[in-house]
Parts: C-alpha cells; structure tokens; sequence
C-alpha cells in the first residue's frame, strides 16, 4: 500500500515537475507559464502558518493572509512587503478572538467573522474598525468556516442546517446574510453527490460571477459543480463528471471510526479544495491527500491538479496537474504558493496559455 | 463530534485533516514501548542524547490541532510551573521552526519543547495519531495515554490505582 502511494505521488511529481505544464484535449491545450515569483518579508508580528487560499484586494495593489498560528490577518503589498495586520487578540471593540470567515470587496473593506464572538466586525484595509455586529446568533444552520464573500454590501456564506447534518444532501445550502446580521435569503440544496461521497462531507466551496450574478458551489467530496442564480436563487445548472480521476473513499468514512482509521481510509483519496473565475474558465482546484499530508499535515505534500471548465459551456476543458497549491485568482492570473515555509513564504504568478489543437 | 463542531464553527482544517473521527484507537502497543524507545526518538529529532524521561508527560502534537488540544497545552504549561515531581515536555510536529515559534508565543507555552519535522513519532508507531500525551512513570514504562483534548482532568490523568 505505502509503495503504491509513493508511486502515484511520485508519478505526480513527475508529470508536474517542469515550469511550463502541458496536457492536451480535444480542441484547446491549456499551459500555464511562470510570470515571476515574489517572497513574503517577515516582520513583527511574525506570521506562523498561512492558510493555503488568500484574498487580492481589486486593483491587486494588496495580498491578504489569515495565520492559523495567531488567527489574524495579515496585509502583504504586491512586492511582498510587509503593510500591517488587521485587528487585535481578544474580546474588545477591535478584538477577534477566530477568524471562521473574511474577505476583501472593492472598496478594501475587509469583514471578518469570529465564530466565536458571533460577531462580524468590518475594518479597512489600514485596520480601522468601520463596524461591529452580532451575527448568526440564532439560526438553525452552521457556516463553512472561511467561505465567505462580499455579494453586493451582504455576505454570502455555504452553510449547513442542524438538522441534516449526517444527511448534508437534504440541506440547504447558502445563506446571504445582511452586514448587521438580519438573514436576507437561505437558499439551493446540497449537491446530491453528498449521498454517495462516503463521508459526510459538508464543506462546500463557493465563488461568485458578479458579472452573470450566480454563484457556482462545489462540494469538497464531489466532482462536480453547482450554479445558482442570484436574482431568482434558485439552481441553474449542475456541471461536472464523475471521472477516474477523482477518488472518493472506498468505505464509508463515519464519526465512530478511529483518527487512524479515518486518516487511512482517507488516503489517496480526492478533495476539491477550491473554485475560482478567469475571464474564460471555471477553475476547480482538485487535491489529493496524501499519506504523507495525513501525517504531517504539511501543505507541500498533498497533490494538486486544476480542472479548467469552459466558462459559457460548462464543459471541462482539461485537467492540469500542477506543482503548487493555488492559492488565489486575479486579472486571470494564477497564484500558487510555492513555499510554505514562512521564513521563505513564496508566491509564484503564472498566466494561462491556451493554444488551438 | 460532526455537529459539535459545527455548532462551534471550529476551522475548516481540523476538519479537513481529520474528518471528524474521534473513537479512540487500540493503545495496547504503544503501551508497550518503553522509556529507552521514546529516548531514541526524542535523541533522533534533536541530535542530542537524552536525559531521563521517569516521571515524565509528553504532549505530542501538531501544529495544526484545534482549539482544545492548544487549551489543554496551556494547564500543562501552568502545572508544570508548580509542580517538580512530574516534568512535562512537549513535541510539536511541524516542518518548519518559525511555524512552532509562532505557536508557543501565541499560546504563551515555555515548556521544553522538540520539533519533529517529519512525523517521525508517527513513523516509528510510537502512537497511533495526534494530539496525544503519553505517561512515563518511575520506572520508565509508558503507562497511559490519552487524547490532548481538555476533556480529562491532569490531577486524573496522573493518578493510578
């Protein structure tokens, strides 16, 4: 079993291990090409541990981090310096206590849910408190901790509702959600998927078109993709395949089983960790967890591929295996974290080549 | 253990990693091991030989663990603070060393500490996951082992019959 697992990662490694990747389809061949790459400078406070996704602020002047280590946010310019970090440790007017949701809109507001206080408390990009709110404080539902968006002076949320949550494919599955904490909209159901995924997953990815004003949903244990439409909230389409590439658990993955017991019927097995939007595609961010991950939780080692879907179709284009974690999307740029190691923290920005067949 | 974490709203990675398992594994083999198994790891990951681990609690753990394991870190921390009969160490597994800094600043945590970069505890099947603590006792046999979870006592986990 454990040759088996170093072969496939290896295999991956092999295919992922030059600058320029290819990998052909029926009519476009999609590559990505190094730009540059940019180094985060420690400051004080030293930063711990990233998370692997981060937020580009609109005019991609400012790259926003959240540390796990210190559960606080950390603003980085485009060259890597160090700006500031946003918030304090604790239960004051500008404390946060965890940061279970955040994100960026255009105005370089920054909200910031803490789960913990129920609270959403929205700063500047220069850490200035704007406003500070209770936040679902009684619903009937759980977030997804960090997916969550700015959508139009509201935040969008995936959630969960309390009473499906060993049956996820019966709930809901958004919320939009008034900055004062008044529940706008809950909406859409789970990907039906979540009926045979072997685990009960209930953390759904999300990423909003601003342009079309839907949003697609991807279920961390499912191939594919759900769209809602934002006017009507009401589903649009269900795009995606269930393909030999992505892995679900061969047993069923349960809240009796052992750590062991869950980590090694984990292993080899499929994780869709994110989505995001070029101009043309649909980006879905495919991991695999590897033994290695399972037992050093080191975000280098798990495997990772893009899925590219056509953005007016919904058709996949093509997978890409990659060398790097993607850890966010801007003016359909690509940036993957290179090193995670934060006394090298490094973000590589590729662009997308796409040639005709 | 599903629904308590999501009513907490704890982060995604704890669940991610873990997937919510949470029954514990079988300890009789890491039971079995001995002072001199765990003296040659700890030797391994520091370069250094070890002094005696009698009477000794190790909190194995990794960076990456949620919120109970990292509040039960800090009652060691106190404990050992008041108490010289018992020394506590603390092994965090995490690749990097800025990483393990951070953390221990954070949660205020100066008890004596090993980085193990590779999961070599994992490795060498000294336990059987993490966030765990292991007991030494006077005679240098590893005599219990319990998940770093707040949910037991330290007077109870210290305390035999």
């Amino acid at each position: 079993m454990k040759i088996y697992l170093k072969s496939i990662v290896f295999l991956v490694l092999l295919v992922s291990c030059s600058e320029k990747e290819t990998n052909s389809t029926e009519n476009e061949v999609i590559s990505i090409n190094h730009l540059k790459s940019v180094v985060l400078k420690q400051s004080k406070p030293l930063f711990g541990k990233f998370y692997e996704r981060f937020k580009i602020t609109g005019d991609g002047e400012y790259w926003i981090f959240v540390d796990r280590m210190r559960d606080k946010i950390f603003v980085f310019d485009k060259e890597g310096q160090y700006i500031n970090t946003i918030s304090e440790s604790g239960r004051g007017p500008r404390g946060i206590v965890s940061i279970d949701g955040f994100d960026v809109n255009e105005n370089n507001e920054v909200f910031i849910y803490d789960a913990s206080q129920r609270m959403l408390k929205i700063y500047t990009l220069n850490d200035e408190l704007i406003s500070s709110n209770n936040f679902l404080e009684k619903v009937n539902f759980g977030t997804t901790p960090l997916e969550m968006l700015w959508h139009e002076g509201k935040v969008l949320t995936s959630i969960i509702e309390n009473e499906f949550m060993f049956e996820p494919q019966n709930s809901k599955i958004l919320a939009l959600i008034k900055t004062d904490g008044e529940i706008d909209t809950v909406f859409g159901r789970f990907d039906p998927f979540a009926e045979h995924d072997n685990t009960y997953s209930f953390f759904n990815n999300i990423i909003i078109d601003d342009s079309s004003n839907v949003v697609f949903t991807s279920l961390s244990s499912s191939p594919f993709i759900q769209v809602f439409d934002l006017n009507r909230f009401s589903k649009e389409s269900y795009i995606g395949a269930k393909n030999s590439t992505f892995k679900v658990p061969e047993k069923e993955i349960s809240a009796n089983l052992s750590i062991d017991e869950v980590n090694r019927r984990s292993v080899n097995t499929s994780h869709a960790a994110n989505l995001f939007l070029t101009d043309d595609y649909i980006v879905q961010h495919i991991q695999t967890l590897t033994e290695e991950w399972f037992l050093t939780t080191d975000y280098s080692s798990k495997a990772n591929s893009l899925i590219f879907y056509d953005r007016i179709t919904g058709d996949i284009v093509q997978e890409l295996p990659v060398n790097h974690s993607l850890g966010s999307v801007r003016d359909n740029k690509l940036y993957f974290i290179q090193d995670f190691n934060p006394d090298n923290y490094t973000i590589g920005i590729y662009e997308i080549v796409t040639d005709q067949k | 253990m599903k629904s308590s974490l999501i009513k907490n709203n704890l982060v995604l990675l704890c669940l991610c990693v873990l997937f919510s398992g949470c029954k514990p594994s079988s300890n009789e083999m890491y039971l079995n091991k001995t002072e001199d198994d765990w003296k040659a790891y700890l030797s391994e990951i520091s370069g250094k030989q070890e002094p005696s681990l009698k009477n000794t609690v190790l909190l194995v753990l990794k960076s990456s663990e949620c919120s109970p394991a990292l509040n039960e870190l800090k009652s060691w921390n106190a404990l050992d603070e008041t108490n010289s009969e018992v020394r506590v160490k603390i092994v965090i597994v995490e690749r990097y060393a800025t990483t393990t800094k951070v953390l221990l600043e954070q949660e205020g945590i100066n008890l004596p500490m090993y980085q193990d970069s590779i999961a070599l505890v994992l490795r060498k099947e000294l336990l059987p996951a993490t966030p765990i603590k292991v007991f030494i006792d006077d005679k240098g046999n590893v005599k219990r082992l319990a998940a770093i979870d707040s949910r037991t006592k330290i007077e109870d986990f210290l305390t035999f019959n």
